[in-house]
């Protein structure tokens, strides 16, 4: 196991290092010159001279990448061009709201999917399998920032019992924090949700179908601890992959439910650093989005390892 | 009187099919006395499977239960729901069954000690601790080593008979009266089945219980069962005392299964009958006999009467057949004229179609990733053999001996790694895929398995036809359909079939079109790869014989592998015994069955149970323990070592074949001791 660990460790290592290259290079992807892409047109020489050297841009590629490489091992983004303080700073304040909001929501729609999957496999072809499926399947064709205008017109504007926006931490606020937080959760929610049950349900069918299953019946098993100690597990292996996939899926949305809630997280700076042509934000952002699903999907690798047996001992 | 343990009185079960039911099980009954082994026998589709699902209510929908009575010591089961508290102490407590998949029917996830413990507190009140003890009582029970680490380990490392002991442990873990074993040996080697089920055996005389073991293989049958019941299209055709019924089998279904399985025992002149036409489709089934369109015997009698019901012939012994014994006796006189004894022509030419010289293949074992390279496993080791023109070679060994290897060696799927394999004084190791090419329309082969070898969207003339196209043998369109009808006849197909697509296909029909693709590039040889092991029972004769007849026709050689020895006894001349990628015997046919030499191949011989109470009292078993793999990693000597009776010191050197008689030659550095023996 700690060889399997370690080996997963090295490769996302790998991932990461080709990552930084490739948020890098994005300075020299800019069309045109980066400094004028970012000031625009109309500025003075010093202030081209400034950022022109604070971009590095007056070093080879190699030295610049090896310099802003080295300043990120040690937790140094460089500085932010347009709030002129460094990215660190930004970050410290905007990433823990991300996190905070994308656990919830994370951990809400995967509980929340993994039950409705098994009841719907279990009770199939019932009611309840019917509506599940209808549900997950409408959330799962609208886009998440059109749910999102849709809560804020009738929770916020018509019925006025939401707060349309902003983010409060709950502990400088608890009950307005939990209003806040209602709407982007339930939006992120809704559209991660029907995955997780569609793949739940289609893998436990899949499952209570092996000859296995039988075997537990043959033992004389309640159909209910079947399903509790016998089928459940095999049937989360897929799930699990899944829910890495899921991971990315809902930090991808995090710009986008920031930005309609007006959250100050990271996905909001994601944005605006885009419009302010913030280039050194947009890197760091991007690096500690795919830094966080490079780690996700680690870690379901790991999970994989501890729930099916035949994967541990390759 | 025994005491009846059990009775089953007029089962029936259906599924619901497009809006229709198909009754699977109709009107079936049958007992079992305590401490009594009886057999139900049929073949695939026969309901016997899904009669034993159906006394322990585990059909799942579309199928229900429609009529009948189960009686347990006396009381009706089936009135109590599928998933009611009785029920469900009855299912493992008292009945437990033994599924015939033994890589599936294991949780993959959970610990096999787990899985056999979970089954224990089930049923009985016990602390954690007595539960665990017992858990070790039965995996030593059913002959596992090192239970104590054994115990923690997930059923992916244990083989497939390892994975059915554990089954048999769980099945037996909350002390059942019954026992139904549900092919449960089908799928394992035959060394294995008989360590199997020569245990079950014993476990039920230790502990006075009953033991329903469902097969096809009338073998085992024979050598297990005190009472058989013969099943067909979901009724019981024939009952009745194991020595009765193979003596004086009453139902023609019987006599024909008895006629169409090969036996080791058999003279090999003896042409195997097999059963013509297809078992019938449940869904219209007629209000007739089931068996009369496939019945020899049939009278007018079959077709205008109604159903025959089951009336004793004999004290005990039922069955299902309008016709009395002495009619039967006097039909078959008939038509034992009309068998054509068929003589295979053995070798055409003394010229060498297909040398082998120390041929190796050997697999590295892989180590991983970081681990860099493993050990080196050798599944063909230093086969040297030569096939003659027109000589039928049988290949035979257990899975895991490398006969499968040596086959892909031969056909270029795997490159050998040392030796040389001569096609006409050719070698073709050293051939590139392209210089292959000529070569590859005169050496063909015919799979094992017919359901997944053939392409499911391609239709069966294509799937013939192709060869065809690929060796550019056929100029015009004209051509090309005339020759691909001309072999759907040559395997008795009707060519009207050409448009259907492999699943419209049965199993047997399958096997056909694999014939006659194999056949359309007009090869010298074919290598069949275990062309019978997937079919029923009645239905192997069939395609045993087609080939047969094919290579006399066609003037065609063969290697034909199998994992059994009665198979290849009809059709082979010459037989090698494989063990550990090594060849260690070769005889003649009837020179190896009269007079086997190599400790393997007697074990083997004495494994195989053969279809016929009387021989099977009188025969002398030599059993081996353990399974292939045990001396997969012993390098020096012999390989067989750690299993054979006979293993001395002497056996640890290295060996040479040596020649006993003229043409049989055997490895083993004990035959001088064991020629004195004979």
């Amino acid at each position: 196991m700690g060889k399997y660990f370690l080996k997963r460790f090295g490769q996302m290592l790998v991932v990461l290092f080709l990552v930084t290259f490739f948020v890098y290079l994005l300075l020299d992807l800019i069309p045109g010159d980066p400094v004028y892409a970012i000031l625009g047109n109309k500025i003075r020489p010093e202030q081209y001279e400034r950022v022109y050297k604070e971009l590095g841009l007056d070093k080879p590629f190699l030295v610049r990448y090896g310099e802003w490489l080295s300043g990120l091992v040690q937790g140094d983004f460089g500085r932010s061009i347009y709030y002129k303080v460094p990215v660190v700073e930004l970050l410290a304040k905007r990433l823990p709201i991300t996190f905070f909001i994308n656990v919830i929501v994370m951990t809400i729609s995967t509980s929340l999917g993994i039950w409705m999957g098994i009841i719907s496999a279990v009770r199939r072809g019932s009611k309840v399998d019917n509506f599940i499926t209808v549900f997950s399947n409408i959330f799962a064709c609208v886009p998440g920032f059109w749910i999102g205008i849709i809560l804020v017109y009738f929770l916020a504007v018509k019925l006025q019992i939401l707060p349309t926006m902003g983010f409060t931490w709950p502990w400088e606020d608890f009950a307005l924090s939990v209003r806040q937080l209602i709407m982007p959760i339930l939006v992120g929610v809704l559209t991660s949700l029907s995955v997780m049950t569609r793949q739940t349900r289609s893998s436990m069918l899949e499952v209570v179908n092996q000859d296995y299953i039988r075997t537990a019946r043959a033992k004389g098993m309640k159909e209910k601890d079947i399903i509790r100690k016998h089928a459940i597990r095999n049937a989360l292996i897929p799930v699990i992959t899944l829910m890495g996939i899921g991971i990315g899926f809902i930090f991808g949305g995090s710009p986008i439910i920031e930005t309609v809630f007006s959250i100050p997280g990271m996905g909001n700076l994601l944005v605006s650093a885009i419009g302010n042509r913030d280039i050194p934000v947009v890197q760091a952002c991007v690096f500690i989005m795919a830094a966080v699903i490079c780690m996700a999907n680690m870690a379901v690798d790991i999970v994989y390892g501890l729930v099916d047996p035949r994967i541990r001992v390759k | 009187m025994e005491e009846r343990i059990l009775e089953v009185k007029n089962l029936c079960t259906g599924f619901e099919v497009d809006g229709q039911t198909v009754r699977a099980v109709d009107g079936v009954s049958f007992h079992v006395d305590r401490g009594e082994i009886i057999s139900i026998v049929g073949e695939s589709g026969s309901g016997k499977s899904v009669t034993q699902m159906s006394i322990l209510q585990l059909i799942r929908k579309p199928g229900r239960i429609m009529a009948g009575e189960v009686l347990l010591d006396g009381q009706d089961i089936l009135k109590y729901p599928a998933d009611s508290e009785e029920m469900r102490k009855i299912r493992g407590g008292r009945i437990s069954m033994i599924f015939q998949e033994p890589m599936t029917s294991l949780n993959p996830v959970l610990r096999v000690g787990e899985q056999i413990k979970e089954c224990i507190l089930l049923h009985h009140k016990m602390t954690n601790q007595e539960a665990e003890e017992r858990t070790l009582q039965l995996l030593r029970d059913v002959g596992i080593k090192n239970e104590k680490i054994r115990k923690d380990e997930y059923p992916h490392q244990f083989s497939g008979g390892m994975r059915q002991r554990i089954m048999i442990a769980i099945a037996l873990a909350a002390g059942a009266d019954i026992l139904i074993a549900d092919e449960a040996t089908t799928a394992l080697d035959v060394t294995t089945q008989a360590q199997l089920l020569e245990m079950m055996k014993e476990l039920v005389k230790r502990y006075h219980s009953s033991l329903i073991i469902v097969t096809h293989n009338l073998g085992i049958v024979a050598r297990y069962a005190q009472r058989i019941y013969v099943m067909y299209a979901g009724e019981i055709l024939e009952s009745g005392d194991t020595q009765q019924i193979f003596a004086h089998p009453s139902h023609p279904y019987t006599r024909g299964l008895l006629k169409a399985i090969p036996r080791l025992d058999d003279d090999k002149e003896r042409v195997l009958e097999p059963i013509d036409g297809l078992p019938p489709d449940l869904a219209d089934k007629s209000a007739y006999c089931a068996f009369e369109p496939r019945c020899k015997y049939a009278g007018r009698d079959c077709r205008e009467k109604n159903k025959p019901v089951l009336h004793e012939t004999d004290k005990g012994h039922f069955a299902a057949c309008h016709l009395e014994a002495e009619e039967l006796d006097e039909a078959e006189k008939n038509f034992e004229k009309r068998t054509l004894k068929r003589h295979h022509h053995g070798i055409i030419k003394e010229e060498k179609l297909l040398e082998l010289q120390h041929v190796t293949k050997s697999f590295k074992k892989s180590g991983g990733f970081l681990k860099g390279g493993g050990e080196v496993f050798k599944a063909v080791d230093d086969v040297s053999l030569t096939i003659k023109k027109g000589e039928i070679l049988g290949l035979v060994g257990e899975s895991g001996c490398g006969k499968s290897t040596l086959a892909k060696c031969i056909l270029k799927i795997y490159q050998a790694n040392e030796g040389k394999i001569l096609f006409r004084g050719k070698d073709i190791i050293p051939l590139k895929e392209r210089e292959m090419k000529g070569l590859r329309a005169q050496i063909s082969c015919i799979f094992q398995d017919p359901f997944s070898s053939l392409d499911p969207r391609q239709t069966a003339g294509s799937i013939v036809g192709e060869p065809l196209k690929i060796h550019k043998l056929v100029s015009t369109p004209e051509a090309y359909a005339n020759r691909v009808d001309e072999l759907f006849r040559m395997v008795n197909l009707d060519p009207a079939l050409k448009d259907r697509v492999a699943h419209e296909f049965s199993g047997g029909q399958r096997q056909r079109l694999g014939i006659a693709r194999a056949l359309a590039s007009n090869p010298e040889f074919i290598l069949c790869d275990e062309p019978i092991s997937a079919l029923d029972v009645s239905i192997q004769a069939q395609i045993i014989n087609l080939l047969e007849e094919l290579a006399d026709k066609l003037q065609l050689t063969y290697i034909f592998i199998a994992h059994d020895l009665s198979v290849v006894k009809h059709i082979s001349d010459r037989i090698a015994v494989m063990y550990l990628g090594k060849i260690v015997e070769i005889a003649p046919c009837e020179e190896l069955y009269r007079n086997p030499l190599h400790p393997y191949t007697q074990a083997l011989l004495s494994a195989i149970p053969i279809p016929d109470p009387v021989v099977e009292k009188e025969r002398k078993t030599i059993r081996i323990q353990g399974e292939v793999s045990d001396g997969a990693l012993e390098i020096r000597g012999c390989g067989f070592r750690p299993r054979c009776p006979k293993a001395t010191k002497e056996c640890e050197h290295s060996m040479q074949m040596k020649e006993y008689t003229e043409g049989h030659f055997v490895l083993c550095n004990q035959i001088k001791k064991l020629k004195e023996e004979i």
